[in-house]
């Protein structure tokens, strides 16, 4: 109960936060890397992930896991551990849960694993990944893969993300929308910003 | 009339210091409902079914829904084996909800949720529950409940205005506590009477009544593996203590025996080729100790132990702790070694086994694995590690 309170508080703070806007052209992402988008989206953060968005996050929306640590989940919403008492945990009576979690020795399969298990908890219904392939993010060796799902308001939506690891780290961006209209609207428009992704300049050399 | 009746009784027994302990058998209230049953246009009650109506509608076009014809047929059929010419009033939905629980409503609308269908082991199991339900809605324990909390409720109201006086606040949390006593009394009788009636349909239809106290026992087992209490608090339990149960349900059983000829148990043939994402579901909640014994429960009954074992693995290799990977590897091999294993047990083990750096060995369970799937989805990539990428 305490994890949906916590879970509807971050939604409604998220909710409220204000958009900015980033035009066409070159986006960094801190010290992680760049895109290039050929149009202009509405951005806002959520959680420890970057989202953007045309016309609303329940019709379109790319999102970006930038460099999730070995060990770590991918939004900090779903790490249910974090909020044991510590006098819990050392007497070893934490509540039956456990979280999904980034490694780094994880094959392609138990990303994409963690991925909908993960998104499957955001999302309130089950998310299914129906294609999964080799691919390359960055220019780095990586993987594609496709989801479906349908959402609590009975929206059917789908999407794709690519995604690898580099430095330890994964490196994830997906889009996703709705199965009428958004995801075909905008997916070629996710497929060049993708396409275009790049590891910042310090990070060359060491895969 | 119920709740200052039962608000005389519960301020009795609170100053008395003394707690009313409630033996099995129908409790008061409203007269049971006839075949074809429609409230008066004018009565709470039809209020009751019109916002019911609404929630089934709703439930209709739920994507949660499991539309299965097999599954469907089978609860339909057992529904109509129970409550004989009341069938035509109740209308299944099964819904993909991985918790065990059904429900009744006023209405005839019977919602059962995939969770109790997985943990169910045998026809009788699930028809000890559809019976309990069914009891709910021929007693017309809803309406029972609304009408004494809202008699609480004006009982309450009256008060707030001619309590005066400098112990008007201790009578008024008195009442207060009283109330909720009174009220969680009143739903620990229902659940009583359910129980009983539930039993009696069953084993009346050809079941064997003693399912239904093996069905709690496997539920606390569970929940023990879980570390989650089952406290009874008399002024908040709105069921019956869960050992209470147990007993009375064993005891009833015994009163009526084991039944002369073999159960129906087609359970297994309507529900096999759902059980494997019901058990996905249930690893997706997160829940480890729980999930695992719940797991190795099914294994153990026999129903798809393949698929068990399967499921067994995913559970530790997400969890990931030390030794996980090792318990993850042994579970994929059990289960491509049993009956009609899941594809993916092999793909387990090729994984698990790649990532290891054993090659050769993940490559032939690889293989095994596109024997078994080969337009699967992510044949593109076993094909990159078959190719030595």
């Amino acid at each position: 109960m305490n994890r949906l309170i916590s879970l509807a508080i971050i939604l409604l703070i998220a909710s409220c936060t204000p958009y900015r806007l980033i035009p066409a052209g070159k986006v960094e992402f801190a010290d992680q890397g760049t895109v290039e988008t050929p149009i202009d989206w509405n951005w806002r953060p959520f959680d420890i992930v970057h989202t953007w968005t045309l016309d609303g996050p329940n019709l379109q929306e790319m999102i970006f896991h930038m460099g999730v640590k070995d060990g770590k989940t991918l939004m900090e919403v779903l790490d249910v551990e974090a909020g044991f008492h510590p006098l819990l945990v050392w007497f070893g009576k934490v509540p039956d849960e456990v979280s999904f979690r980034f490694h780094k020795r994880m094959t392609e399969h138990e990303i994409v694993d963690l991925f909908t298990a993960s998104m499957s908890k955001i999302a309130g219904s089950k998310v299914v990944s129906t294609q999964l392939a080799p691919a390359t993010l960055g220019g780095k060796p990586g993987f594609r893969f496709e989801y479906a799902f349908t959402g609590k308001d009975q929206v059917r939506r789908k999407g794709f993300g690519v995604g690898a690891v580099f430095d330890e780290k994964l490196y994830l961006i997906h889009y996703v929308g709705t199965e009428i209209y958004y995801y075909d609207r905008n997916q070629a428009d996710a497929e060049r910003i993708i396409q275009s992704f790049t590891f910042k300049e310090k990070d060359k050399g060491k895969g | 009339m119920i709740g200052r009746r039962a608000f005389t009784l519960g301020l009795a027994s609170l100053l008395g210091g003394c707690a009313t302990h409630h033996q099995s058998g129908p409790a008061t209230g409203l007269p049971s409902t006839s075949k074809g049953y429609r409230p008066p246009p004018d009565s709470d009650e039809a209020g009751l079914w019109l916002a019911v109506d609404k929630v089934e509608q709703a439930q209709k076009r739920s994507p949660s829904r499991i539309r299965d014809q097999a599954a469907n047929a089978l609860v339909q059929d057992i529904i109509c084996r129970l409550a004989g010419d009341r069938c035509p009033e109740l209308r299944p939905y099964l819904v993909r909800v991985p918790e065990f629980n059904a429900t009744c409503s006023p209405n005839g609308m019977v919602s059962v949720w995939s969770g109790l269908l997985l943990r169910c082991k045998d026809e009788s199991q699930l028809a000890g529950v559809l019976g309990h339900e069914i009891a709910h809605y021929l007693r017309r324990h809803s309406l029972q409940r609304m009408r004494d909390k809202r008699e609480w409720d004006d009982m309450m109201a009256f008060m707030q205005f001619t309590l005066q006086g400098p112990l008007a606040k201790t009578m008024w949390d008195i009442s207060g506590d009283v109330r909720m006593a009174s009220i969680s009394m009143f739903s620990r009788d229902h659940e009583r009477e359910s129980d009983e009636m539930g039993l009696v349909m069953m084993a009346d239809a050809g079941y064997d009544p003693f399912a239904c106290a093996e069905t709690w026992r496997q539920l606390i087992d569970e929940d023990k593996a879980g570390d989650v209490k089952h406290d009874f608090n008399f002024f908040l339990s709105t069921h019956p203590a869960t050992k209470e149960r147990i007993e009375t349900l064993q005891q009833l059983a015994e009163q009526r025996g084991r039944p002369k000829t073999s159960p129906p148990n087609r359970l297994d043939q309507a529900i096999r080729h759902l059980r494997r994402g019901f058990m996905e579901d249930e690893i997706n909640q997160g829940r480890f100790k729980r999930t695992e014994k719940l797991l190795s429960r099914l294994a153990a009954d026999g129903n798809d132990p393949a698929g068990a074992l399967y499921y067994r693995g995913e559970l530790y290799r997400r969890r990931n702790k030390d030794g996980d990977e090792a318990s993850a590897l042994g579970f994929y091999h059990e289960s491509c070694e049993a009956a009609d294993p899941p594809a993916e047990a092999f793909r387990g083990v090729g994984l698990i086994r790649w990532r290891r750096g054993e090659a050769e060995l993940a490559r032939e369970y690889f293989r095994r694995y596109l024997d078994r799937a080969p337009q699967a989805g992510d044949s593109d990539m076993i094909r990159k590690y078959l190719s030595g990428a």
